[in-house]
């Protein structure tokens, strides 16, 4: 599993930017984002290069940050291939938070990060059908 | 204490100190202020009727309202000439209100500041950082002649600058702190977040006051300062601080008798209250020359004790002012004091004790938002996360306050934070 950071935000002009202004200034990738929003706040989830230094450096800058464990499931750039592993968490009873997919990558596949409710579970059904999983974003998939 | 033969008088000679005090403050009122003569002659009083102490309740009110109409000079009853000092109110209620001060009047002050500094166990050993404002606000300068008398060392900083305010409690020492609880909370705040500074702290105790308080906010001062944080009562009308303060026994302000006479009466029909009923605290001025004022009526809402207390002070105890009525909101209909949402706020994890109230009118109907700030370790990471805080403060709030709000939700460090008396309420419905 990989970690994610979750930064809570208020929706309003330049919020994201000082975000994205304190990773940049410690030299940190991002190479996954997402925003949820509800109009009057945001919660922007990041997969970054170096997790525990970003979340360090947004404590520092005030920001409230939070630590998830999610699923980063690598197939198959093709119809049926995420399909498959939805109908593997649903067969084992496990239900999707919810999930983003993350930017081209060197694996030449595509990267879903899935938030679940029970990411043990998950993963064991996952491997168990050969579903390729990160457990970092270097070294050798999983 | 500062003074134990005053402080700890026997209750009987107290009232007859108070009966001395009444009869010349009423002399003095009558003979030279023509306010209050034609207020006394209008319900048919003179001075000789005072034979006792319950003869005050034959003397009429003076309100806030009479000292704006008299503004500036008409309710002095010493000549300009005896008059030393001014100082005024900060006018958080709306237009200032003065007191001017004869030589007699600021040394009764800096004796009643003095005790009240005791009453924190100020001594000459210690050093007394003000961060009151100083000038004609008379929180700086009522602590500064206070702590001056009793021999300790002052550091007169005034309000503002918090880098230096925190520079100099680390590099002098400071053990004790005056300023306002919001701006103690502050510092608090800021001392928690850095622990090098933190260790060298060597902070005692703190005299806190100027505006109404939670108990919930003492607690949390009194762990992010680690010190006791007790309150101190005054107001500029009647003197400025040291008209009460708190011992460290913290069951109510100790209020200096001898100096003033305190009753409580229902602040609608203005009848007296038992002095255990909570009700509006009205004070007398006895020892006064300058601007003395004969049952003043404080919009602090409050209560008396008049038990032993354990410190071994005589004086009776005032309740700690939790509400006033010039803060009061009318809400929907329903009376709100701020305060009451700052306790309920801090009974709730991940949220910090500082807030802003807004409110509009939309229509017909009066519309309250309530910006609060969350605390920097709080776990988010899901949009229901945020709704289930929302609901929880929202609930908290409505069986605090009697009605809904808005709860709106802000990132750490984004409310405004005060050097001075705090303002938490934007009322837009007056624009319209």
């Amino acid at each position: 599993m990989l970690k994610q950071i979750s930064i809570f935000l208020e929706n309003s002009p330049g919020r994201l930017n000082n975000l994205l202004k304190a990773l940049y200034e410690r030299h940190i990738n991002i190479t996954s984002l997402a925003i949820a929003d509800t109009g009057e706040y945001g919660i922007t989830r990041l997969i970054v290069t170096d997790p525990d230094a970003a979340t360090q450096a947004l404590k520092e800058e005030g920001f409230i940050v939070t630590v998830t464990d999610v699923l980063a499931v690598l197939i198959s750039n093709k119809p049926g291939t995420l399909y498959a592993v939805t109908k593997l968490l649903y067969d084992n009873g496990v239900n999707v938070e919810y999930a983003y997919s993350a930017l081209p990558n060197e694996y030449g596949k595509a990267l879903i990060i899935v938030r679940v409710d029970y990411p043990e579970n998950a993963e064991k059904a996952l491997a168990k059908a050969g579903i390729e999983m990160l457990d970092s974003l270097e070294g050798p998939i999983a | 204490m500062y003074n134990k033969n005053a402080e700890s008088m026997p209750q009987g000679q107290i009232r007859d100190i108070q009966l001395e005090g009444l009869k010349k403050t009423v002399q003095r009122v009558y003979s030279n202020s023509p306010y209050y003569k034609e207020k006394f002659d209008a319900v048919n009083i003179h001075p000789d009727d005072i034979k006792s102490l319950d003869d005050l309740q034959k003397l009429p009110f003076t309100e806030k309202s009479d000292l704006r109409d008299t503004y500036p000079y008409g309710m002095l009853s010493a000549p300009l000439s005896e008059i030393t000092r001014l100082q005024a109110s900060s006018g958080t209620t709306g237009k200032q209100t003065i007191d001017c001060y004869t030589k007699a009047d600021i040394d009764a002050w800096a004796e009643i500041a003095a005790r009240s500094l005791g009453c924190a166990e100020v001594d000459s050993e210690s050093i007394v950082q003000v961060c009151y404002g100083y000038g004609l606000f008379t929180g700086g300068l009522g602590i500064h002649y206070g702590a001056e008398r009793i021999g300790a060392m002052v550091m007169p900083m005034s309000s503002g600058n918090t880098e230096r305010q925190l520079q100099m409690m680390a590099d002098m020492g400071t053990t004790h702190i005056a300023c306002t609880p919001s701006y103690a909370s502050y510092l608090g705040e800021q001392i928690s977040q850095n622990k090098e500074l933190q260790k060298r702290i060597k902070l005692r105790n703190g005299i806190l006051g100027a505006e109404p308080w939670s108990q919930e906010l003492r607690e949390n001062i009194e762990s992010t300062l680690g010190i006791t944080a007790l309150d101190i009562y005054g107001l500029t009308e009647i003197m400025g601080p040291g008209v009460a303060m708190e011992c460290s026994h913290k069951n109510g302000l100790h209020i200096w008798e001898d100096h003033f006479i305190v009753e409580i009466v229902d602040p609608d029909t203005l009848e007296a209250k038992a002095d255990t009923q909570e009700g509006e605290l009205v004070i007398t001025t006895i020892n006064k020359e300058g601007m003395p004022l004969i049952r003043y009526r404080t919009r602090d809402i409050s209560k008396i004790y008049r038990t032993e207390c354990a410190c071994g002070r005589t004086h009776a105890r005032i309740e700690r002012v939790k509400a006033r009525t010039d803060d009061m909101l009318i809400i929907k209909g329903v009376n709100v004091y701020p305060s009451r949402i700052e306790s309920a706020l801090l009974t709730i994890d991940g949220v910090k004790p500082h807030f802003e109230i807004i409110i509009s009118r939309k229509g017909f109907l009066d519309d309250l938002e309530i910006k609060v700030e969350l605390a920097d370790d709080m776990k988010i990471d899901k949009i229901s996360a945020i709704d289930a805080i929302e609901k929880q403060i929202s609930r908290k709030l409505e069986s605090a306050i009697g009605i809904s709000s808005r709860i709106r939700l802000c990132e750490p460090g984004s409310i405004t934070r005060f050097e001075g008396k705090s303002k938490r309420v934007t009322d837009l419905r007056k624009d319209n």
